[in-house]
Protein backbone atom coordinates (compact mmCIF):
# COMPACT_ATOMS: atom_id res chain seq x y z
CA UNK A 1 0.00 0.00 0.00
CA UNK A 2 0.94 4.02 -0.61
CA UNK A 3 -0.32 6.35 1.20
CA UNK A 4 0.31 9.76 0.81
CA UNK A 5 -0.01 12.11 3.50
CA UNK A 6 -0.62 15.71 4.58
CA UNK A 7 2.31 16.64 4.18
CA UNK A 8 3.44 15.50 0.82
CA UNK A 9 5.20 12.14 2.20
CA UNK A 10 4.56 8.78 1.05
CA UNK A 11 4.19 5.62 3.50
CA UNK A 12 5.37 2.63 1.34
CA UNK A 13 4.04 -0.14 3.06
CA UNK A 14 5.33 -4.01 2.55
CA UNK A 15 8.49 -3.90 1.06
CA UNK A 16 10.79 -7.43 2.10
CA UNK A 17 14.12 -6.50 3.74
CA UNK A 18 15.65 -8.23 0.70
CA UNK A 19 14.15 -5.47 -1.72
CA UNK A 20 15.04 -2.19 0.10
CA UNK A 21 18.28 -1.35 -1.31
CA UNK A 22 16.70 -1.60 -4.88
CA UNK A 23 13.94 0.94 -3.58
CA UNK A 24 16.21 3.37 -1.97
CA UNK A 25 17.77 3.04 -5.51
CA UNK A 26 14.92 4.11 -7.20
CA UNK A 27 13.56 6.77 -4.99
CA UNK A 28 17.36 8.24 -4.53
CA UNK A 29 17.13 8.47 -8.15
CA UNK A 30 13.80 10.38 -8.25
CA UNK A 31 15.25 12.89 -6.10
CA UNK A 32 13.77 11.67 -3.17
CA UNK A 33 15.88 10.61 0.00
CA UNK A 34 14.57 8.19 1.93
CA UNK A 35 14.05 9.51 5.50
CA UNK A 36 12.49 12.41 4.86
CA UNK A 37 9.11 11.74 5.90
CA UNK A 38 10.22 9.33 8.84
CA UNK A 39 13.16 9.80 9.84
CA UNK A 40 14.66 12.46 13.28
CA UNK A 41 15.36 14.71 9.95
CA UNK A 42 13.60 17.72 8.40
CA UNK A 43 10.20 16.19 7.48
CA UNK A 44 9.37 16.78 3.83
CA UNK A 45 8.24 20.63 3.96
CA UNK A 46 3.86 20.82 4.03
CA UNK A 47 2.79 23.28 1.98
CA UNK A 48 -0.71 24.73 0.74
CA UNK A 49 -1.82 24.63 -2.90
CA UNK A 50 -1.27 28.49 -3.25
CA UNK A 51 -2.21 31.50 -5.74
CA UNK A 52 -1.62 28.48 -8.69
CA UNK A 53 -4.73 26.60 -7.49
CA UNK A 54 -7.00 28.83 -4.80
CA UNK A 55 -8.87 31.39 -5.46
CA UNK A 56 -7.50 32.68 -2.01
CA UNK A 57 -4.17 32.30 -2.19
CA UNK A 58 -1.62 35.36 -2.81
CA UNK A 59 1.64 33.69 -3.35
CA UNK A 60 3.55 30.88 -4.55
CA UNK A 61 3.71 28.35 -1.79
CA UNK A 62 4.47 25.40 -3.29
CA UNK A 63 7.34 26.76 -5.09
CA UNK A 64 8.93 28.16 -1.89
CA UNK A 65 8.30 24.86 -0.44
CA UNK A 66 10.69 23.50 -3.09
CA UNK A 67 13.10 25.46 -3.09
CA UNK A 68 12.97 25.13 0.99
CA UNK A 69 13.24 21.38 0.98
CA UNK A 70 15.73 21.77 -1.96
CA UNK A 71 18.44 23.94 0.85
CA UNK A 72 17.36 21.96 4.09
CA UNK A 73 17.91 18.12 2.61
CA UNK A 74 19.83 16.07 4.19
CA UNK A 75 19.75 17.91 7.39
CA UNK A 76 19.17 14.39 10.08
CA UNK A 77 19.30 16.31 13.62
CA UNK A 78 18.25 14.69 17.13
CA UNK A 79 14.41 15.34 16.69
CA UNK A 80 11.93 15.40 13.97
CA UNK A 81 11.03 18.91 13.19
CA UNK A 82 8.79 20.12 10.51
CA UNK A 83 8.54 23.40 7.85
CA UNK A 84 5.38 24.42 6.15
CA UNK A 85 4.72 26.96 3.94
CA UNK A 86 1.03 28.81 3.80
CA UNK A 87 0.19 31.03 0.92
CA UNK A 88 -2.46 33.31 2.72
CA UNK A 89 -3.01 34.52 6.09
CA UNK A 90 -5.96 31.68 6.25
CA UNK A 91 -3.01 29.38 7.28
CA UNK A 92 -3.75 26.19 5.49
CA UNK A 93 -0.48 25.01 6.02
CA UNK A 94 -0.40 25.39 9.43
CA UNK A 95 2.38 27.43 10.20
CA UNK A 96 3.65 29.33 13.22
CA UNK A 97 4.90 28.50 16.72
CA UNK A 98 4.92 31.82 18.72
CA UNK A 99 8.67 31.06 20.36
CA UNK A 100 10.12 30.57 16.57
CA UNK A 101 8.01 33.39 14.97
CA UNK A 102 9.87 35.74 17.13
CA UNK A 103 13.35 34.36 16.56
CA UNK A 104 13.11 33.99 12.57
CA UNK A 105 10.39 36.58 11.65
CA UNK A 106 10.75 39.15 14.19
CA UNK A 107 14.22 39.23 14.92
CA UNK A 108 16.07 39.71 11.21
CA UNK A 109 19.68 40.23 13.13
CA UNK A 110 19.56 36.93 14.22
CA UNK A 111 17.65 35.03 11.33
CA UNK A 112 20.95 36.13 9.37
CA UNK A 113 23.17 34.62 11.99
CA UNK A 114 20.88 31.28 12.53
CA UNK A 115 21.03 30.92 8.31
CA UNK A 116 24.61 31.43 7.93
CA UNK A 117 25.17 28.61 10.74
CA UNK A 118 22.88 25.97 9.21
CA UNK A 119 24.46 26.34 5.85
CA UNK A 120 27.39 26.08 7.62
CA UNK A 121 26.48 22.52 8.68
CA UNK A 122 24.74 21.56 5.38
CA UNK A 123 27.89 21.96 4.18
CA UNK A 124 29.51 19.14 6.03
CA UNK A 125 26.35 16.87 6.69
CA UNK A 126 24.02 17.22 3.40
CA UNK A 127 24.44 13.34 2.71
CA UNK A 128 22.45 10.69 1.89
CA UNK A 129 23.08 8.34 4.23
CA UNK A 130 21.42 5.59 2.23
CA UNK A 131 23.39 6.53 -1.16
CA UNK A 132 26.19 3.62 0.16
CA UNK A 133 23.66 0.63 0.52
CA UNK A 134 21.30 1.47 -2.66
CA UNK A 135 24.97 1.33 -4.55
CA UNK A 136 25.81 -2.14 -3.25
CA UNK A 137 27.02 -1.80 -0.25
CA UNK A 138 26.37 -5.01 2.37
CA UNK A 139 24.07 -6.00 0.08
CA UNK A 140 24.41 -9.51 1.17
CA UNK A 141 22.97 -8.93 4.67
CA UNK A 142 19.61 -8.45 2.88
CA UNK A 143 19.91 -11.63 1.74
CA UNK A 144 19.80 -15.55 2.95
CA UNK A 145 22.96 -16.56 5.09
CA UNK A 146 23.38 -20.27 3.08
CA UNK A 147 20.38 -22.32 1.88
CA UNK A 148 20.33 -25.82 3.49
CA UNK A 149 18.92 -28.17 0.68
CA UNK A 150 18.74 -31.67 2.36
CA UNK A 151 16.99 -34.14 -0.36
CA UNK A 152 19.50 -33.25 -2.68
CA UNK A 153 22.24 -34.88 -1.43
CA UNK A 154 23.66 -33.08 1.52
CA UNK A 155 24.98 -30.29 -0.46
CA UNK A 156 24.81 -26.65 0.91
CA UNK A 157 24.97 -23.51 -1.06
CA UNK A 158 26.81 -20.49 0.12
CA UNK A 159 25.15 -17.39 -0.58
CA UNK B 1 25.26 -41.72 8.85
CA UNK B 2 28.34 -41.05 10.23
CA UNK B 3 29.86 -40.32 6.74
CA UNK B 4 28.11 -36.94 6.64
CA UNK B 5 29.24 -35.34 9.98
CA UNK B 6 27.48 -33.98 12.74
CA UNK B 7 28.40 -30.40 11.70
CA UNK B 8 26.98 -28.19 8.76
CA UNK B 9 29.40 -25.83 7.61
CA UNK B 10 26.96 -22.28 6.35
CA UNK B 11 29.53 -19.74 6.07
CA UNK B 12 32.34 -17.35 7.64
CA UNK B 13 30.93 -15.45 10.88
CA UNK B 14 32.24 -12.08 9.52
CA UNK B 15 28.96 -12.18 7.25
CA UNK B 16 26.57 -11.66 10.30
CA UNK B 17 26.46 -8.19 11.07
CA UNK B 18 27.14 -6.83 14.53
CA UNK B 19 23.63 -7.21 17.01
CA UNK B 20 21.55 -8.54 13.69
CA UNK B 21 20.93 -11.74 12.50
CA UNK B 22 20.60 -13.85 9.11
CA UNK B 23 18.46 -16.51 7.82
CA UNK B 24 18.94 -19.48 6.43
CA UNK B 25 16.60 -21.69 4.95
CA UNK B 26 16.05 -25.11 5.36
CA UNK B 27 14.28 -27.22 2.12
CA UNK B 28 11.51 -28.75 3.29
CA UNK B 29 12.56 -27.46 7.10
CA UNK B 30 12.07 -24.09 9.01
CA UNK B 31 14.21 -21.75 8.13
CA UNK B 32 16.75 -20.88 11.32
CA UNK B 33 18.04 -17.31 12.02
CA UNK B 34 21.69 -16.79 13.43
CA UNK B 35 22.30 -14.29 15.56
CA UNK B 36 25.31 -12.35 16.69
CA UNK B 37 25.66 -10.87 20.04
CA UNK B 38 27.70 -7.87 20.73
CA UNK B 39 30.27 -9.80 22.31
CA UNK B 40 30.93 -11.68 18.92
CA UNK B 41 28.96 -14.90 20.04
CA UNK B 42 26.84 -16.54 17.26
CA UNK B 43 23.48 -18.60 17.99
CA UNK B 44 21.00 -19.80 16.24
CA UNK B 45 17.40 -20.34 16.92
CA UNK B 46 14.21 -21.54 14.38
CA UNK B 47 13.08 -18.10 13.23
CA UNK B 48 9.73 -18.11 15.00
CA UNK B 49 8.85 -16.75 17.92
CA UNK B 50 6.49 -18.86 20.26
CA UNK B 51 3.97 -16.82 20.72
CA UNK B 52 2.74 -15.48 17.53
CA UNK B 53 5.36 -16.94 14.82
CA UNK B 54 7.01 -13.52 14.69
CA UNK B 55 10.26 -14.05 12.43
CA UNK B 56 13.24 -13.47 15.43
CA UNK B 57 15.84 -12.68 12.71
CA UNK B 58 14.39 -9.09 12.64
CA UNK B 59 14.46 -8.35 16.21
CA UNK B 60 16.67 -6.29 18.29
CA UNK B 61 19.80 -8.37 20.06
CA UNK B 62 20.75 -7.34 23.15
CA UNK B 63 22.96 -9.41 25.29
CA UNK B 64 22.23 -12.64 24.63
CA UNK B 65 18.58 -11.82 24.09
CA UNK B 66 16.33 -11.45 21.27
CA UNK B 67 13.16 -8.99 21.48
CA UNK B 68 10.49 -10.50 18.87
CA UNK B 69 9.84 -7.46 16.83
CA UNK B 70 5.99 -8.25 16.83
CA UNK B 71 4.82 -8.19 20.53
CA UNK B 72 7.93 -7.72 22.21
CA UNK B 73 8.67 -11.11 23.82
CA UNK B 74 12.19 -11.54 24.90
CA UNK B 75 13.49 -14.95 23.82
CA UNK B 76 16.98 -15.99 25.00
CA UNK B 77 19.66 -16.70 22.50
CA UNK B 78 21.23 -19.41 24.91
CA UNK B 79 17.64 -21.39 26.11
CA UNK B 80 15.56 -20.18 23.62
CA UNK B 81 13.30 -19.74 26.54
CA UNK B 82 10.57 -16.67 26.75
CA UNK B 83 12.00 -14.29 29.67
CA UNK B 84 9.86 -12.70 32.09
CA UNK B 85 6.28 -13.05 32.88
CA UNK B 86 6.40 -14.94 29.02
CA UNK B 87 5.62 -19.05 28.35
CA UNK B 88 7.43 -20.35 25.96
CA UNK B 89 10.30 -22.07 23.96
CA UNK B 90 12.13 -21.60 20.19
CA UNK B 91 13.97 -25.11 19.24
CA UNK B 92 17.88 -23.81 19.67
CA UNK B 93 20.46 -25.34 16.90
CA UNK B 94 23.86 -25.60 18.20
CA UNK B 95 26.19 -23.73 17.11
CA UNK B 96 30.52 -23.99 17.41
CA UNK B 97 32.68 -21.16 15.72
CA UNK B 98 35.53 -23.24 13.85
CA UNK B 99 38.82 -21.19 12.06
CA UNK B 100 36.24 -18.09 11.36
CA UNK B 101 33.29 -20.60 10.06
CA UNK B 102 30.19 -21.32 12.03
CA UNK B 103 29.15 -24.65 12.07
CA UNK B 104 25.07 -25.88 13.13
CA UNK B 105 24.22 -29.09 14.29
CA UNK B 106 23.08 -31.10 11.34
CA UNK B 107 20.27 -32.96 13.34
CA UNK B 108 18.89 -29.74 14.97
CA UNK B 109 19.09 -27.84 11.95
CA UNK B 110 17.40 -30.79 9.77
CA UNK B 111 14.55 -31.24 12.29
CA UNK B 112 10.91 -31.38 10.51
CA UNK B 113 12.54 -32.04 7.36
CA UNK B 114 10.39 -35.04 5.73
Amino acid sequence: MVKVTGGQRLDIFGIKKEDLPAVWADRNAAGMVSGHAYAKALRTVKTCVGSNWCRFGTQDSTGLGIKTEQMTWGSFMPHKFKIAVSGCPRNCAEVGLEYIKKRIVEDVEGRVALTARFHFSQRFMQDDPWAKRAAGEDYKLHQHLAEIRPLAAPALVAA
Amino acid sequence: MSAVGKWLDIGPVDQLPALGARTLPVRGGRKIAIFHTANGEVYALANQCPHKQGPLSQGIVHDTTVTCPLHNWRISLVTGEALGEDKGCVPVIPVKIDGGRILIGRAAALEGVA
